[in-house]
């Protein structure tokens, strides 16, 4: 990724689990870098001071690593291709696609204005009695599942993803396992629904640092393609607690 | 002015190196691009310059030009804000245009072309200090003042007032002459920095006015005094936005205040979108007429849930300057706290407990002492009644936010989760709850005054049935149903019976969700009579029976208009019941 004229820094100064320090000038707060290839985030300025963290954590990188500065916050591509298709935290297709073509956006951008937003009153039927009878889902509202480590949480989403009669469905997988990433996969191809569910996985062979930009991602996503698109979009985010591990 | 240069950004702290004076708590606006953010200076040291920005900081970078406005952070006030949606910063939400809020996008918070219709009440020649009253429009039928602002200090000579008319918000409307004969002009807008109380007031006396809600579990059992504070600790799921929602709606306030301080937005669209919508019951005109909302909610900036609850706070001062009954109600104050607790962190102070600042319990009560009852310098009275939220993480009553706040805040009114599944609403607890006004001789007088001398010893007795009722259930779960004597079940029922007919009320039935004082005094003195008699049981199963029927006779009241043929009809039923068990005094 980096540009010809980029300017090259080779002189970190300090290096913690998952950051990194060194002496740079002209760099903005929140933007993305590259470490050895590595891409990272900066995350604290002081005077010429940048720190950063690197998602993938600081292993193997070198005081003479090189750094170079992208210039821009984390983002997303987003277009109709998103549908179907399944990335990683950066944005990145790991089911073996084409990469995605589209309107770049920055993640975790700002909020919606309270007064522009609807009151939810909207039902969206996910076919599962437990949920639509008793405790029912709303468009534009959010609910929470509580869950042993146990329990079978992860087939549920899957089947409220499933059921749920929206437009788009976004998966942001934080910290899930291997078997439970194919798992998803192998239910939605199986389906037939692929088309109108967009992935973002984080698994825990990933570094866990990553799955900070999952929701984020995902969020964006769902943004794009309910206020550009007006679609109704369910977003479905699984775990939050290994989220709030990262 | 001042100017400076970025020098260090730490998420939203950002460092600041400076070429002149700077002011603790200074406004300063910080440019990315053509962007202008604004930031609020929270430490000095030597050159360098620490401030707390309101918005993201995502690309800002070293270097960047920063500006200092000379004054702390402000809320222009003025007629229009009524029935407005501002933004922690009094940015007016229906004026910024997208869906989404555009970072250092801010606007003037008032309407500048409309016209207002101005009735003069100071004369030439009168004396005049800071709020004195100058003259009168006319806001959604509220009478707003046009007042001498709050920053001139001294006395004044009125030199010209306008003549009633129609007159914008920038016109002048009065030259005021000072003691060494300057001369300075004055229209309807005035501002105030928001971290300073407005102090225009001749006396504050301990709040002893009843604040009517029309909610009994409020009024009746821990009534909140105009001008008094109350907090209310919501456990998720217990009612705690419909009780807000009722008090608001009913409480006998010329203003209210919503402030949104870190609520989901959902939450806040549901005030959105109902208030317009909901007639205020003492005028029939829309609610929304009379409200002003501050919505900083969950997923906007963080920095300026602090200012949201001082912007609220501030504009209640002001309408309480106009001898107006203002009601704030902030929800909630835990996450202000939050707020507080990140900057404190970032900045490296000595933590608390929690990891709090240290000032927590002081930042909180000089903020509740904002509110009360005042007697203006022109003798009228105003009143600003603060009820404010905590949200406790996990429940935890002991945690410093809901203990400062303890300390600080008259009435308490605990919302418990065991009731609420048991679906007593309001899910007040009536023995944890408290009022300390009722203690107070000034609120007993008055309350002697306005019902009657036996009034509180009344709602005393009620409170000690209570508990009595709640002690027996203890031993009836241990020992029980025959294991204790018949009395036994009288007396716990009898505390159902309070239960059920005064504490229980039915938010959305149109008739139960108000209930006048003259209503609570009717159904307190009625029930009270039940208990204080003895009953003539010879099985248990007969006492169950037996108050079941009188609970649902009195509750069929309730929901009766108040002495209509109905209601009558159902206490002759009622009567007539307990005439049968009742055992003669």
């Amino acid at each position: 990724m980096a540009q010809a004229f980029q300017k090259i820094y080779t002189q970190i100064t300090a290096i913690t689990k998952a950051t990194c320090s060194l002496k740079a000038e002209g760099v903005g707060n929140d933007e993305l870098a590259l470490v050895n290839g590595k891409l990272a985030q900066v995350v604290k300025i002081i005077g010429d001071e940048v720190t950063l963290q690197v998602f993938q954590g600081t292993e193997g990188i070198p005081t003479n690593a090189e750094v170079t500065f992208l210039g821009k916050a984390p983002s997303l591509k987003v277009s109709d291709q998103l549908a179907g298709r399944f990335f990683n935290a950066y944005g990145d297709p790991i089911d073996g696609g084409p990469a995605v073509e589209g309107k770049e956006i920055e993640i975790g951008g700002p909020s919606v204005n309270p007064v522009r937003r609807k009151q939810p009153s909207e039902l969206i039927a996910t076919g599962i009695a437990g949920i639509d009878l008793n405790n029912t889902l709303v468009s534009g509202q959010k609910i929470p599942f509580f869950s042993d480590p146990d329990q079978p949480y992860n087939q549920v989403m899957a089947n409220v993803a499933l059921r749920a009669e929206a437009d788009k469905i976004i998966l942001g997988g934080m910290g899930l396992t291997n078997d439970d990433y194919l798992y998803f996969k192998n239910v939605f191809s199986n389906a037939g629904v692929l088309d109108h569910i967009v992935s973002f996985v984080n698994t825990t062979e990933n570094p866990p640092v990553e799955r900070l930009l999952i929701p984020d991602m995902a969020l964006t996503a769902a943004e794009y393609f309910a206020v550009e698109k007006h679609e109704k979009v369910l977003v479905l985010l699984t775990d939050m607690t290994l989220y709030a591990d990262a | 002015m001042t100017t400076g240069k970025v020098k260090g950004i730490i998420a939203n702290l950002v460092t600041i190196a400076v070429d002149g004076p700077v002011a603790q708590n200074e406004i300063c606006y910080i440019y990315v691009g053509e962007t202008r953010l604004m930031a609020e200076v929270i430490k000095v040291i030597g050159a360098n310059v620490y401030a707390q920005v309101f918005e993201s900081t995502r690309g800002l970078k070293v270097g960047n030009k920063v500006e200092f406005t000379g004054h702390m952070l402000e809320v222009t006030l003025g007629p229009g804000l009524l029935s407005r949606n501002y933004d922690g910063l009094q940015n007016d939400l229906d004026k910024l245009t997208g869906v989404f809020l555009k970072r250092g996008e801010y606007n003037f918070p008032l309407d500048q072309e409309k016209k207002w219709a101005f009735t003069p009440i100071a004369k030439v020649g009168d004396k005049v200090e800071a709020a004195s009253w100058l003259g009168e429009v006319d806001e959604n039928h509220q009478p707003h003042k046009i007042m001498v602002p709050f920053v001139f200090e001294g006395t004044y000579t009125v030199k010209s007032i306008a003549k009633a008319g129609e007159y914008t918000i920038n016109e002048v409307m009065a030259v005021l002459t000072d003691a060494d004969g300057v001369d300075h002009e004055v229209t309807m807008v005035q501002k105030w920095p928001v971290k300073k109380a407005i102090l225009a007031y001749r006396e504050k006396p301990r709040p002893f006015k009843l604040l009517e809600t029309g909610v009994r579990t409020i009024d009746t059992a821990n009534p909140l005094c105009e001008g008094g504070t109350g907090f209310i600790p919501g456990p998720f799921g217990t009612g705690k936005t419909v009780l807000q929602h009722a008090i608001s709606k009913q409480a006998e306030a010329d203003i209210v205040i919503i402030a949104a301080c870190g609520e989901r937005a959902n939450e806040v669209v549901e005030t959105f979108t109902e208030f317009p919508e909901l007639d205020d019951p003492h005028t029939g005109r829309k609610l929304m007429e009379r409200t002003i909302i501050i919505a900083n909610t969950s997923n906007m900036p963080v920095a300026s849930r602090e200012a949201s609850v001082y912007t609220s706070m501030t504009i209640a001062e002001y309408y309480r300057s106009m001898g107006l009954r203002v009601l704030l109600m902030a929800d909630s104050t835990s996450r202000w706290a939050q707020a507080l607790r990140e900057m404190s962190n970032r900045l490296e102070e000595l933590p608390g407990q929690d990891a709090f600042p240290m000032d927590l319990s002081a930042i909180i009560g000089a903020f509740y002492a904002r509110a009360g009852y005042v007697y203006l310098n022109n003798g009228a009275t105003g009143s600003v009644t603060f009820l404010g939220t905590v949200s406790p993480a996990g429940g935890n009553l002991k945690e410093p936010v809901t203990e400062g706040t303890k300390k600080v805040a008259r009435c308490f009114y605990a919302l418990e989760q065991a009731r609420a599944d048991r679906k007593r609403y309001p899910a007040v607890n009536p023995i944890d709850s408290y009022s300390k006004y009722v203690e107070y001789p000034e609120f007993e007088a008055y309350i002697s005054e306005l019902i009657d001398k036996d009034w509180l010893p009344m709602v005393n007795d009620m409170k000690t049935y209570l508990q009595r009722g709640k002690e027996i259930q203890e031993q009836i779960n241990i020992l029980g149903d025959d294991g204790v004597p018949v009395d036994y079940h009288e007396e716990f029922w009898k505390a159902e019976v309070i239960d059920f007919v005064i504490l229980q009320q039915d938010a959305f039935d149109k008739i139960d969700a108000v209930c006048p004082l003259e209503r609570q005094q009717y159904m307190l003195r009625l029930v009270m009579d039940i208990c204080r008699h003895d009953y003539n049981f010879d099985l248990f199963t007969d006492v169950i029976e037996y108050f079941k029927r009188v609970i649902n006779l009195c509750k069929q009241m309730n929901y009766c208009e108040f002495k209509s043929a109905e209601f009558e009809d159902y206490r002759k039923k009622l009567d007539e019941l307990l005439a049968e068990k009742q055992i003669k005094k």
